[in-house]
């Protein structure tokens, strides 16, 4: 019996002693539960990236623009000639800034670039400079201003680029084409990635620029919107001469800039899937002044860049 | 053979109502002998290859722009008002030629179309006179449109009351605040936004915020940048490029200047600043008009009457050698007043793009869907709806009874308990 009892007290003290061991205190979690929540957490997903819109690079200056995550990183040129002109420009001031690629839903004025400066302090986010006014935020905040003439050529020269050059660019890429070959690549499939929505975009796109267009002559003519572009590249041929830069400064300036905006896209002959619509393309590359002047911005401002090594 | 310019037709005392086409008509007269010319006040843009005037008929050839023509009459006829400048002065001729359409441009347009006073009291009126009744319907109105795109970017829309009074108060519009203030103004209320006090300052609710004298430091502005190059530029020079005759960049200044200088419009801010700043300015117009057109008062009924052939230019005396247009078919005009007046804008043809003819064929393939695969979606899409639409009458017209079943098992059963198997079978030959 006793043999008997002391098994049976074995069997029950080895039973009691799992039983009871864990339950020396009371709020001790029982066992398959433990077991359970050990399998705790059962995935960890890593943090969360930053909204887009948090700004990256607080202590540098940002300069959004249209280009593509790659360019971006090495600095290379914009391939939007608005953005190119500042981006240069910017550039010539000796001032130093991160490139980021952006586009026009992204800018508080509806257009790029624009330019978000440097702060120390990190609750009160520095006000977005638009294109409008960087000039004037480049000459405050860099040491080497560039001096800009005054003088009436100046102006009439710039309105040679502004309107004769430009409607020849829009034409060019927009609406000849070049427009399955340039603008699509570069404006339109980024923007996304379903085909109907990239349809409405470039139809948009087309249309956009077309109305632009339509606005100075009830007929969009190719040939006399390139006839007037080369008369524009003569110009300034002959206004560079033989100088370094336009009007014979000692360093390049705004005008340098916005020349070089629409000169060195013509040329970069891997601009997108290439060009196929070459005529505006060939009405530059004619004129020699202005194509060296291209080469010595690149070679002087963008050499760390990419395009460097596509120098003709 | 004579050479013909089609103009729009003359306003204000001069040849015409457009600056390019007084442009050529003061070129034509300063350089062609009277007979080798004749001047047609058109309205009809078709005519032009590219839609607008001034347009240039020699024989079969058809030269449209002041630029155009001028080099056109250098190269064919070597008249030429510019031989004499050195190639420096030709390149900055180019330039301020440019700066000139891209200042003056939108400065006109403000001034005859997109101010809504001038264009109501001055500019329809002076299109009346040189148009048939019904193309006034269609033409000014479509220039008045292209001025305000035109001129969309400089934001000075408040000079247009009709667009003025669709968006008030910028931002903040549209909402219900926005929409009980207004109520508040329109019943007479006083209302926070407007504090009754009427004080001077440009500021919210001051007297100089009011749109017209708002907008007026900015067109004394915009007045300013297209006049003072042009006063830089010519000194104290008799003409832009010194010299004793004008150039051809002098014709297209005096075709800009003088409608901006002799319009008679009310609000006349571009007149008042050229007669009261730039004295010298007004003196090159007067001068200039003194040579090209030897000061001549056009009046548009005698232009009317020689154009539509009741008369001859000799008649009244006229300089120019105004010639009758010919007579055209009713059946295009027609058509145009029923394309661009009744029509609505998603029916009319697309603008016409030209890519001219070294245009290179498509040789970039596109990644986005191409029109066949658009189209062919289209159809399929439409014949499907167009199907189950077919098939929705069909069940109206004959309802079956119980719920539409398109697709279901026939029970099995009662096929061969009735008539199915068996009177099947018994129909076989044994």
């Amino acid at each position: 019996m006793t043999a008997e009892r002391r098994d049976q007290e074995d069997a029950s003290q080895s039973t009691r002693r799992a039983q009871s061991t864990p339950s020396r205190t009371i709020f001790a979690v029982p066992t398959p539960i433990k077991q359970l929540f050990d399998r705790f957490p059962l995935l960890t997903y890593s943090p969360n990236d930053l909204p887009q819109r948090a700004p990256r690079h607080r202590d540098a200056h940002t300069l959004f623009v249209f280009a593509t995550e790659k360019e971006a990183v090495c600095g290379a040129p914009s391939y939007n000639p608005a953005c190119l002109k500042w981006q240069a420009y910017l550039k010539f001031s000796g001032i130093n800034f991160k490139v980021v690629p952006s586009n026009n839903h992204a800018s508080p004025s509806g257009v790029l670039p624009f330019l978000l400066p440097a702060s120390a302090e990190t609750s009160k986010p520095p006000s977005p400079v638009p294109s409008a006014k960087l000039q004037r935020w480049a000459m405050n905040n860099t040491t080497q201003a560039v001096e800009e003439p005054g003088d009436l050529r100046y102006e009439a020269y710039l309105s040679l680029l502004d309107h004769r050059i430009r409607r020849a660019w829009l034409y060019s890429v927009y609406l000849s084409s070049n427009a399955t070959s340039l603008a699509e690549p570069l404006y339109i499939l980024p923007t996304s990635s379903n085909p109907f929505v990239r349809l409405a975009t470039a139809g948009d796109l087309r249309r956009a620029a077309e109305n632009e267009l339509l606005k100075f002559s009830a007929i969009i003519d190719a040939e006399e919107l390139h006839r007037q572009a080369e008369e524009a590249f003569e110009a300034l041929e002959t206004a560079l001469g033989n100088d370094s830069w336009f009007f014979g400064a000692s360093q390049p300036g705004l005008f340098d800039a916005s020349v070089f905006s629409y000169t060195h896209l013509l040329m970069d002959h891997n601009l997108g899937n290439g060009w196929t619509d070459t005529r505006l393309r060939d009405a530059l590359l004619k004129r020699k002044n202005l194509t060296s002047h291209r080469d010595r911005i690149v070679a002087s401002y963008f050499s760390d860049s990419r395009t460097g090594e596509l120098l003709q | 053979m004579v050479l013909e310019l089609h103009v729009w037709g003359p306003a204000f005392g001069l040849p015409s109502i457009d600056p390019a086409c007084l442009a050529a008509v003061a070129y034509l007269n300063h350089t062609l002998p009277r007979d080798r010319w004749t001047l047609i006040a058109d309205y009809d843009p078709s005519l032009s290859p590219k839609g607008d005037f001034p347009l240039f008929v020699d024989g079969d050839k058809k030269i449209t722009g002041f630029t155009n023509i001028v080099s056109h009459l250098r190269k064919d006829y070597a008249y030429d008002l510019d031989a004499d400048q050195t190639p420096q002065q030709q390149r900055d001729s180019t330039a301020l030629i440019s700066l000139l359409e891209s200042t003056a441009g939108p400065l006109l347009d403000l001034y005859l179309y997109v101010s809504s006073e001038n264009y109501a009291t001055t500019t329809s009126a002076a299109y009346t006179a040189i148009l048939p009744w019904h193309v006034n319907y269609i033409i000014p109105p479509k220039r008045r449109d292209i001025a305000r795109s035109r001129t969309a970017h400089l934001g000075l829309s408040s000079l247009d009351v009709a667009q003025a009074s669709e968006d008030t108060n910028g931002p903040g519009r549209g909402t219900a605040t926005s929409e009980y203030e207004a109520a508040k103004r329109a019943a007479g209320i006083p209302s926070e936004e407007h504090p009754p006090a009427l004080h001077m300052g440009r500021g919210k609710g001051g007297l100089l915020s009011s749109p017209i004298y708002a907008a007026r430091f900015k067109l004394d502005a915009l007045s300013n940048e297209v006049l003072q190059p042009l006063a830089d530029q010519l000194g104290k020079k008799a003409y832009l490029f010194g010299g004793d005759h004008p150039s051809s960049l002098d014709c297209l200044a005096f075709g800009y200047l003088s409608l901006l200088r002799y319009a008679p419009v009310p609000q006349a801010w571009v007149r008042e600043a050229i007669q009261t700043k730039y004295p010298r300015i007004e003196g090159y117009i007067e001068r200039l008009r003194e040579k090209l057109l030897h000061n001549e008062e056009i009046k548009p009924a005698d232009v009317w009457s020689v154009a539509t052939g009741k008369a001859v230019a000799s008649d009244f005396g006229l300089q120019l050698p105004w010639a009758s247009r010919r007579p055209k078919a009713f059946i295009p005009q027609f058509r145009a007043v029923v394309h661009d007046g009744v029509l609505p804008n998603a029916l009319q043809q697309a603008p016409k793009v030209r890519h001219g003819h070294n245009n290179p064929s498509q040789t970039a393939s596109s990644s986005l869907p191409s029109p066949l695969a658009i189209s062919t979606l289209a159809t399929v899409t439409t014949a499907a709806a167009i199907g189950l639409a077919a098939l929705a009458i069909q069940h109206r017209r004959s309802p079956r009874d119980g719920p539409v079943i398109f697709w279901a098992l026939r029970p099995l059963q009662p096929v061969f308990e009735g008539f199915g198997v068996e009177s099947f079978l018994s129909a076989l030959p044994r």
